[in-house]
């Protein structure tokens, strides 16, 4: 199955090292699609199905709490699971966010194994 | 701080401790990167929470192209807007680790980190006061770590 993703970061080159992160991940991947921010996130869901939504949470215009908030609230999009990427530490916002539906997070810097490991354990699928 | 340099810059980090890195012999010398837009590039993030304040990292020109390089991929070329983009973003890792590490259980919100060009004029020094400096070595090269605390409302 090739997944379709959804990356959302205002810095254009963390999701360039995002994407290049995945496509040496071992994953079949569709479609992945970028977002500087949650509002342009949201947009990109009026025509696009994804299958999973990698997020930060400090972005100007709309940040990730705000964006999980909006997923969640549309029964169309609550579904598809969200993984932090985000240099965010604090317990007490973590745990929030766990508490909002997001399936787990992976703190900036990371090793591109520990998104393998963290998309395998998500999506439940195995790595080809 | 080093571990973020290790893990997505491969980039070994030397704290310094008691010497001034950036008296003028220690400036990178060549001329191309002295003048006009200067040898260092300064990112800056805003930071609220139990503690406010700015999170400042100078780091010379060269070494930042370098680090671009090494973050996007040692295949990639790296153009300017991307060199000022990873800038920010590693300051934005800097200050987001710092608080992850200082203080779990508060809730800190960064700001969007603003990088730019900065030249040291004859002199004067480039860094400003600040309630807490940091310095490191990189290939050869200085980088400072900087935090200037808001004052607390009384």
């Amino acid at each position: 199955m090739a997944y379709n993703i959804l990356i959302v970061d205002d810095s254009q080159t963390m999701r360039k090292v995002i994407l290049k992160a995945l496509t040496l991940s071992g994953f079949e991947l569709g479609r992945c699609i970028e977002a500087a921010n949650g509002q342009e996130a949201l947009k990109a869901l009026n025509t696009e199905w994804v299958d999973l939504i990698l997020t930060d949470l400090n972005m100007p215009v709309m940040n990730g709490f705000d964006l999980i908030r909006n997923l969640k609230a549309d029964e169309n999009l609550q579904g598809i699971p969200v993984i932090l990427i985000t240099t965010e530490g604090s317990e007490v916002r973590l745990q929030e966010l766990f508490g909002l539906g997001v399936k787990d997070y992976i703190q900036k810097p990371f090793h591109p194994e520990t998104l393998r490991d963290v998309l395998t354990r998500v999506l439940e699928a195995p790595i080809v | 701080m080093l571990h973020i340099f290790e893990t997505m810059f491969f980039i070994l980090l030397d704290p310094v401790e008691g010497m001034d890195v950036l008296e003028q012999r220690n400036l990178p010398q060549n001329p191309d990167r002295a003048s006009p837009a200067g040898p260092f590039l300064k990112s800056e993030i805003p930071f609220e929470g139990y503690f406010s304040g700015t999170l400042s990292l100078l780091v010379p020109y060269s070494l930042s192209e370098m680090l671009a390089q090494n973050f996007m991929g040692f295949e990639e070329e790296v153009n300017e807007p991307q060199i000022l983009d990873v800038s920010g973003e590693l300051a934005n890792m800097v200050c987001g680790n710092l608080f992850s590490v200082l203080d779990k259980n508060s809730v800190y919100v960064l700001g969007t980190p603003a990088t730019q060009r900065i030249a040291p004029q004859a002199g004067q020094g480039l860094l400003e006061a600040a309630d807490l400096t940091l310095k490191f070595m990189a290939e050869d090269q200085p980088i400072i770590l900087q935090i200037q605390f808001n004052p607390k409302a009384s």
